[in-house]
């Protein structure tokens, strides 16, 4: 084995529920992170490090100052140069033996099915609705595995869907979709930067958890409040009502 | 039954925790919500009772009873 792999690994490789066939199943791993701000950042720089071969990033903002208190692959010389081709810069550094590859766009009906159409996982690192409803039915019909993570104020959801297995998914689970403007963003709430933090870490570590074997798939919906430190979770059912996307057009 | 709000919820209820009785099931603890908080009406959220998200069941004093709003910051 290269001598590099092994050190470079090393302290995850010797955990004993983890080791070396799990690294394997990384090195081998295609994940897609839509929007690189705060989930996203935490998420991919945890990801690359780990070892994941092929991490794409996809984010078409630009670094603003407001960003740097969470989103922590950038600094303040990086304001108003790409948000991905900061991150890829930063991702490479990092793990020069991983492949990176960038997409400088938001995701949209329109190009989803180009830009994720080689990636197995997809990490959700967005704050709009509609773009968590369309990477989640992009999901469900390619049977790919679709990572949920937000946050609000103080509080943090997470969720791992996989719904060729349990037929459960983002929109089965929340069936009546908010309009935007009932929920504020992190721009008109404010947030510190820590929450983003620990909930984007959260994803990466119950996305790898998962994809490596370590745990079976997870029914569970987790709630982390960070004011009082509590954790609640509570369990996913099926969805009767929920109308599965048989093609393309269901999803656009 | 312990009644738990998160998220914007509890900009509507101004209490992330309370006490209700008397609410045979899902729908009428729904209704007697509503009444109490009318605001709750155009909010997204789903039920999750006793830690597991249900559509519809019935309900004794006992039970733990928690509103989940779906969040979208990221």
């Amino acid at each position: 084995m290269d001598v590099h792999f092994f050190n470079r690994y090393q302290r995850q490789i010797q955990l004993k529920e983890f080791g070396l066939e799990a690294q394997q199943k990384l090195s081998n791993a295609k994940i897609l992170i839509v929007g690189v701000g705060g989930l996203g950042c935490p998420a991919a720089q945890y990801l690359a490090g780990a070892g994941v071969g092929n991490i794409g990033l996809v984010d078409g903002d630009k670094v603003e100052l407001h960003n740097l208190h969470r989103q922590v692959l950038y600094a303040t010389e990086d304001v108003g140069k790409s948000k991905v081709e900061v991150a890829q810069q930063k991702l490479q550094g990092l793990n020069p033996s991983i492949d990176i590859h960038i997409f400088n766009e938001h995701i949209t009906a329109d190009n989803v099915f180009d830009i994720a159409a080689d990636y197995d996982f997809i990490l959700d690192g967005t704050d709009q609705f509609a773009t968590r409803y369309l990477l989640d039915k992009y999901c469900v019909l390619e049977s790919k595995v679709y990572v949920y993570g937000s946050v609000y104020a103080f509080e943090g959801q997470v969720a791992l869907f996989d719904y060729a297995k349990n037929n459960i998914c983002y929109q089965s689970l929340f069936s009546k979709a908010p309009k935007q403007s009932d929920v504020p963003s992190c721009s008109e709430n404010g947030i510190l930067g820590f929450l983003p933090s620990i909930i984007g870490s959260m994803q990466a570590l119950e996305l790898v958890k998962y994809l490596c074997g370590v745990t079976e798939l997870s029914r569970e919906l987790i709630h982390y409040n960070a004011l009082n430190q509590q954790m609640y979770k509570t369990t996913m059912s099926t969805n009767e009502h929920y109308v599965t996307p048989q093609n393309k057009s269901d999803v656009v | 039954m312990n009644i738990l709000y998160f998220g914007q919820l509890v900009d509507i209820t101004k209490t992330a925790q309370e006490e209700l009785s008397d609410c045979k099931d899902l729908n009428a603890l729904k209704i007697m919500l509503e009444e109490k908080y009318p605001l709750l009406k155009e909010k997204a959220y789903i039920f999750s009772v006793n830690q597991k998200i249900v559509q519809e069941t019935s309900l004794n004093n006992e039970d733990e009873v928690a509103l989940m709003p779906p969040f979208s910051g990221g």
